[in-house]
C-alpha cells in the first residue's frame, strides 16, 4: 500500500487564513469561500486593541485605526497575530479557542514574505494557537491551482501590491516576479487627488447627520449639515477611504475612454458626474506617463498615517513612483538586504510589469505562461481591466499567443488564494505536507523555514 | 506543492504499453486518467484505440477534469516522412467546478513525473486548446 492510501480519504477539517492587505480571511477547508473577512486594521485605544468591522465603526474620541500590511507583508506583527487570533476565533464554531487547537492551520503567504515573519507565524501557529500543524502556502500558487492549472502567470493586483509572479508546476519562480505599488490603495489616492482638483470633499458616512441632493460641480450650494463628532485623523482617514471605494467601484473604468457619464453621490449629497475622467483615473494602473505631479497630494493622504516610521518611508516610495527609475535602483539594494529576495518595487505600469515578467522568464516556457495569465485580486474588477491588460499583451507580444483567465465571479477573483488554500488543505492526501508540531520541534524554526518554505 | 494525491500502479502501465505499443495497428494509442472517487490516486479511465484525433478529442469531457496521453502522429513538411510525439494533456474545462480544477492542478505533478518519454506539455481548458492543428504547432514548433 502506497503513502496516499495510508491517509487517504479521511477529510481533515483544516482551517484556511489568508491575511490580505485590505482584508482578512478565514474560515474551514472544503468551503467555497471564507466564512469571515474582516479588515486588515488594528483599532488603537491607549493601550487596548480591538479589531473586526462593527469595532472601526464605532467612533471614539481617541480611536486610531492603524494598518496591519504593509506592501502585502505583515507590518506590525504582534497587532497582526491578535488580528489573525480574533478572526479565527470569529470562524471558530462558538467562537471557542478550543476547537481551532485541534484543527491544521493552512496560512497564504506572497512570495517576498521575510524569513522573519515566516518564523514567526510559525511561532504563532505552533506555539501560541497550539494547533497540530501548519502550513504555509504561496498565494499565486493557489491562484494558479484555484484557476485548474499548474502553471501560469499570477497577475494579483489587491489594495496595496499589485504583483506578476510566474508559477511553474505549483512552483513560484523568485527571480522572474515582479510587483509594484499601482494598486488598490494607489487607485484611491489618484481618486482623492481628482476629487480635489475640483474642489469636492470627501465626507465620511459618520460625519453628514442631514444632506440634500446638490451638484458643487453645477455650481448648487451645498446641503448638507455634518455632525460635530470628535476623532482622530486615521479614524476620518479610513471612513473617508471607504467612500472612495466605493466610488471605485461605479466610476472608475479602463480601456478605451468614451464620454459616457456616471454619476456618484457621496454621502453628504454631492452628486458628481464625471465622462472621460473615469477612464484616467483607471488608466493610472497601467501607465507610468500619467502620474507626474502626485507628489503633493500622496503626500496629504499619507501624512495621515498614523506611525511616523511608515509615514516618512511612505512618502519617499510614493514620491519614487513618480521619479525615475533610478531612484528605484538604489531603493532596490537596500530593500534586498532587509528582507527580500525578490527584485524591488517597481514604478512601471500593470502592462509593463507583465511583459518584463515574462521576458525574465526561461524562453521554453514563455508561451505556457502567455497562454495561462490568471487575474486576480479585488482590484482587478475594475471595469474593462482583463480587456486591457488583454489588449495590451496582444500589442505587446504579438510573437505570444495570449490568453487571460479572470474568473466572471466576483468571490472567486477577490479571494483565489482562500479558496486554493480551502481547496488543497481539504484534500485527505494533502495530510503528508503538513508541518507537525513534532517536526517542528525536533528540527526547530530555522530548518523548517529553509527546507520547506523558501 | 502538491496535494499528495498517489499514481496507481496501472496508470503506469497503461502509459508503457503506449509507449512501447507505439505504431503496431492495434495498440492502444490513448489513454485517459481520472482521480478516483475517493480522491486518493490517479486511476486510468479509459484506454483504447482512436482512429483519428478528432475522435480522441471527443473523449474529453466537457464540463470535467481529466488527464490523457496521446500518441500523435503527424506529417513532417516537404515529405520527410513521418513522426510521432507522445503527448500529456491536462484537461480543465473553465466550466469545472473550481474544486475539481484545483484537485487536478495540484495533483497533475505526481503523473507527470512518473510518465517518462513524454515530449509535449499541454493544458486545455477549452477544445480550441486541444484541436489538431494547434497541438501540431506546438509538437513542430521548438523541435526541429
Amino acid at each position: 500500500m502506497s503513502q496516499g492510501q495510508v491517509y487517504g480519504g479521511d477529510e481533515v477539517n483544516a482551517i484556511v487564513l489568508d491575511p490580505g492587505s485590505y482584508s482578512t480571511r478565514a474560515g474551514w477547508s472544503a468551503e467555497d469561500c471564507p466564512s469571515i473577512t474582516e479588515p486588515s486594521v488594528c483599532c488603537v485605544r491607549g493601550n487596548s486593541k480591538k479589531f473586526g468591522d462593527s469595532e472601526a465603526s464605532i467612533v471614539k474620541p481617541d480611536k486610531q485605526i492603524e494598518q496591519i500590511m504593509k506592501d502585502g507583508v505583515v507590518n506590525d506583527f504582534d497587532a497582526a497575530s491578535e488580528l489573525w487570533m480574533y478572526t479565527l476565533c470569529q470562524a471558530s464554531p462558538h467562537r471557542s479557542v478550543e476547537y481551532l487547537m485541534e484543527s491544521p492551520l493552512l496560512i497564504t503567504e506572497q512570495p517576498w514574505n521575510p524569513l522573519a515573519t515566516q518564523k514567526k507565524t510559525l511561532e504563532f501557529g505552533l506555539e501560541h494557537l497550539n494547533v497540530p500543524a501548519i502550513y504555509l502556502a504561496k498565494s499565486p500558487t493557489l491562484s494558479v491551482f484555484s484557476a485548474g492549472r499548474g502553471t501560469g502567470l499570477v497577475v494579483d493586483v489587491g489594495e496595496q501590491v499589485a504583483s506578476v509572479t510566474p508559477v511553474l508546476d505549483g512552483v513560484c519562480l523568485r527571480k522572474p516576479a515582479r510587483k509594484s505599488r499601482r494598486a488598490g490603495k494607489f487607485l484611491s489616492e489618484k481618486v482623492l487627488e481628482l476629487l480635489k482638483q475640483k474642489n469636492i470633499d470627501v465626507h465620511a458616512t459618520f460625519e453628514v447627520s442631514q444632506k440634500k441632493p446638490y451638484s458643487s460641480l453645477n455650481g448648487d450650494a451645498p446641503g448638507f449639515v455634518l455632525r460635530d463628532v470628535e476623532c482622530t485623523d486615521s479614524y476620518r482617514q479610513y471612513h473617508r477611504l471607504k467612500v472612495v471605494e466605493n466610488f471605485k467601484e461605479t466610476m472608475v473604468q479602463v480601456g478605451e475612454p468614451n464620454d459616457t457619464k456616471r454619476m456618484f453621490e457621496l454621502p453628504d449629497g454631492n452628486q458628481i458626474e464625471l465622462g472621460a475622467e473615469r477612464f484616467t483615473l483607471g488608466d493610472a494602473l497601467f501607465d507610468s506617463d500619467l502620474t507626474t505631479d502626485t507628489n503633493e497630494s500622496s503626500k496629504t493622504t499619507e501624512s495621515t498615517e498614523t506611525k511616523d516610521s511608515t509615514e516618512t518611508t511612505e512618502t519617499t516610495e510614493t514620491t519614487e513612483t513618480t521619479e525615475s527609475a533610478e531612484s528605484t535602483e538604489t531603493k532596490e539594494s537596500t530593500e534586498s538586504t532587509e528582507s527580500t529576495e525578490l527584485n524591488g518595487w517597481s514604478a512601471k505600469g500593470l502592462g509593463q510589469l507583465i511583459v518584463e515578467s515574462l521576458n525574465a522568464c526561461d524562453v521554453d516556457v514563455r508561451p505556457n505562461l502567455a497562454n495561462n495569465i490568471i487575474i486576480t485580486g479585488g482590484t482587478s474588477l475594475v471595469q474593462g481591466f482583463t480587456e486591457r491588460v488583454n489588449q495590451t499583451l496582444i500589442k505587446e507580444l504579438p510573437m505570444l499567443k495570449i490568453r487571460v483567465f479572470a474568473s466572471g465571479n466576483v468571490t472567486e477573483r477577490k479571494n483565489s488564494a482562500w479558496i486554493g488554500g480551502s481547496i488543497l488543505s481539504s484534500l485527505g492526501t494533502f495530510h503528508q505536507l503538513w508541518v507537525t508540531k513534532q517536526e517542528y520541534e525536533d528540527a526547530g524554526v530555522e530548518q523548517i523555514c529553509q527546507k520547506r518554505f523558501r | 506543492m502538491s496535494s499528495g494525491i498517489g499514481v496507481h500502479d496501472d496508470s503506469l502501465k497503461a502509459f508503457n504499453e503506449l509507449k512501447l505499443g507505439g505504431g503496431k495497428k492495434d495498440s492502444a494509442n490513448y489513454v485517459i486518467y481520472r482521480i478516483n472517487d475517493d480522491k486518493t490516486e490517479i486511476i486510468v479511465e479509459k484506454k483504447g484505440r482512436a482512429a483519428d484525433y478528432d475522435e480522441f478529442v471527443e473523449l474529453l469531457p466537457e464540463n470535467e477534469c481529466r488527464y490523457a496521453c496521446y500518441d500523435f502522429d503527424y506529417e513532417l513538411a516537404g515529405g520527410a516522412g513521418k513522426r510521432a510525439k507522445l503527448i500529456f494533456y491536462t484537461w480543465a474545462p473553465d466550466t469545472t467546478p473550481i474544486r475539481h480544477k484545483m484537485v487536478y492542478a495540484s495533483s497533475r505533478d505526481a503523473l507527470r513525473r512518473a510518465l517518462n518519454g513524454v515530449a509535449v506539455d499541454i493544458q486545455g481548458a477549452d477544445y480550441s486548446e486541444v484541436d489538431y492543428d494547434t497541438v501540431l504547432s506546438k509538437v513542430t514548433l521548438g523541435k526541429s
